[in-house]
């Protein structure tokens, strides 16, 4: 016969994470600055389209009384009673072709309720997301590349994609995570490089 | 490199169960951590993703569903509502007696005994941390032994009625008595890892 006490059973090493890598070069392509951020944060966006895509598949419909509610990058809010998740095809591309890699030079500490970058600076259009695998371990990497004419200051980035629950068509965005790093200075005629790992059932490596 | 990381977060699924007998009563309870995310779960992610950042690339993503099939996912499309189409009322959450350890490779349970519908999601915030929770109630009119549970989802890859999971775990096998029930309330922790329980 089982307890009541409660157990734990916790294999080591599981957890997951976001790894932010950020690799800077000149204008003769050396490297000048490479940083790893771990613990990249997802936000509140994020958990409610976690939860919208759950609460959709599991009721539908038939309870469309659950609110869930967001903040658009434009800052207005959104609540929504998730009867709707839309489709996207190449008919109506409703999410399609609006989501980018956000960088700004705020050094504001990343709170979940954020919705924006405080200071952008510039969007990138993100590589095709790679699924890697590791064992058990599982991640999606994206990453984008922007490059800059004169000398910029960069210390803040996020994801941004659009949100599938209205029909927009594509036009209203909200961010799913957002950073700071490490203050890094692109030299004019250089480009900086970021690559988000999202891992799941792994913490990353902190060295 | 410099690596910045100023302070451990992470993310993780935790599986709270709790067992009553036929009168209601608490027969044991559990936590379970580190339930893993399959492959499954990262190709609906990244497909997410893409239809975002790159609709129009013609890459896709290979998955399976429960029965085997070998599938892929369609480039530029995802399947939610509407257009005969519906993903809404498919997703379940799937409870077995298998006790094979899950790996991301699994894509059905490895002794399916029933599904039911969950709660409805919430969402939780403490300080950065986030917890999307809910929870799922088994009801057994004989005993059952249940060791292993899974998030079904259905749709949104691909336009078939083809169901894939995408979570899936073993937890210490639990007995649950004729009449009885057993709770398993899935937490998703992103910024943050729970304390040991």
């Amino acid at each position: 016969m089982d307890t009541l006490a409660p157990t734990s059973e916790i294999p080591s090493g599981n957890g997951a994470g976001i790894d932010l890598k950020i690799t800077v070069r000149d204008r003769d392509g050396r490297i000048v600055n490479e940083q790893c951020k771990e613990g990249d944060i997802y936000l509140y966006n994020w958990a409610v389209l976690v939860a919208s895509i759950l609460k959709n598949g599991f009721a539908g419909q038939a309870t469309s009384k659950t609110y869930y509610g967001i903040r658009q990058a434009n800052g207005a809010q959104l609540v929504f009673d998730t009867q709707w998740i839309y489709p996207s095809d190449t008919g109506t591309p409703r999410w399609g072709n609006n989501g980018r890699i956000c960088l700004g030079s705020s050094s504001q500490a990343a709170n979940i309720r954020d919705y924006c970058l405080a200071a952008p600076v510039k969007e990138i259009v993100p590589s095709v997301p790679l699924i890697q695998q590791d064992g058990n371990t599982l991640k999606i990497v994206v990453s984008g590349t922007a490059s800059f004419a004169s000398e910029t200051m960069l210390s803040e980035c996020g994801l941004a994609i659009c949100h599938p629950f209205g029909t927009e068509n594509g036009t209203y965005r909200m961010m799913i995570t957002r950073d700071t790093f490490t203050a890094t200075t692109v030299p004019a005629g250089g480009t900086i490089t970021l690559q988000f790992e999202l891992w799941f059932n792994a913490m990353p490596p902190t060295t | 490199m410099q690596h910045t990381n100023p302070k451990q977060t992470g993310s993780i699924l935790r599986l709270i169960g709790t067992v009553k007998d036929a009168d209601g009563r608490i027969v044991s309870t559990f936590t379970k951590d580190n339930d893993i995310y399959l492959w499954n779960w990262a190709v609906f992610w990244a497909q997410i993703l893409k239809i975002n950042f790159c609709p129009n690339d013609s890459t896709v993503y290979a998955f399976k569903t429960v029965d085997g099939t070998a599938r892929a996912t369609i480039a530029g499309v995802i399947y939610g509502q509407g257009s005969g189409n519906p993903m809404e009322s498919t997703w379940a959450v799937q409870i077995g007696g298998a006790s094979t350890a899950p790996a991301v490779t699994d894509y059905v349970l490895g002794s399916g005994i029933q599904q039911v519908t969950p709660t409805l999601p919430e969402i939780i915030t403490d300080g950065n941390i986030l917890k999307v929770v809910f929870s799922s109630t088994f009801a057994f009119s004989s005993q059952t032994v249940v060791s292993e549970i899974a998030i079904k989802g259905n749709y949104v890859l691909n336009n078939a009625n083809a169901p894939y999971l995408l979570t899936r775990d073993t937890f210490t096998a639990q007995t649950v008595p004729a009449g009885g029930s057993i709770t398993l309330q899935h937490e998703l922790w992103f910024n943050g890892t729970p304390p040991a329980a």
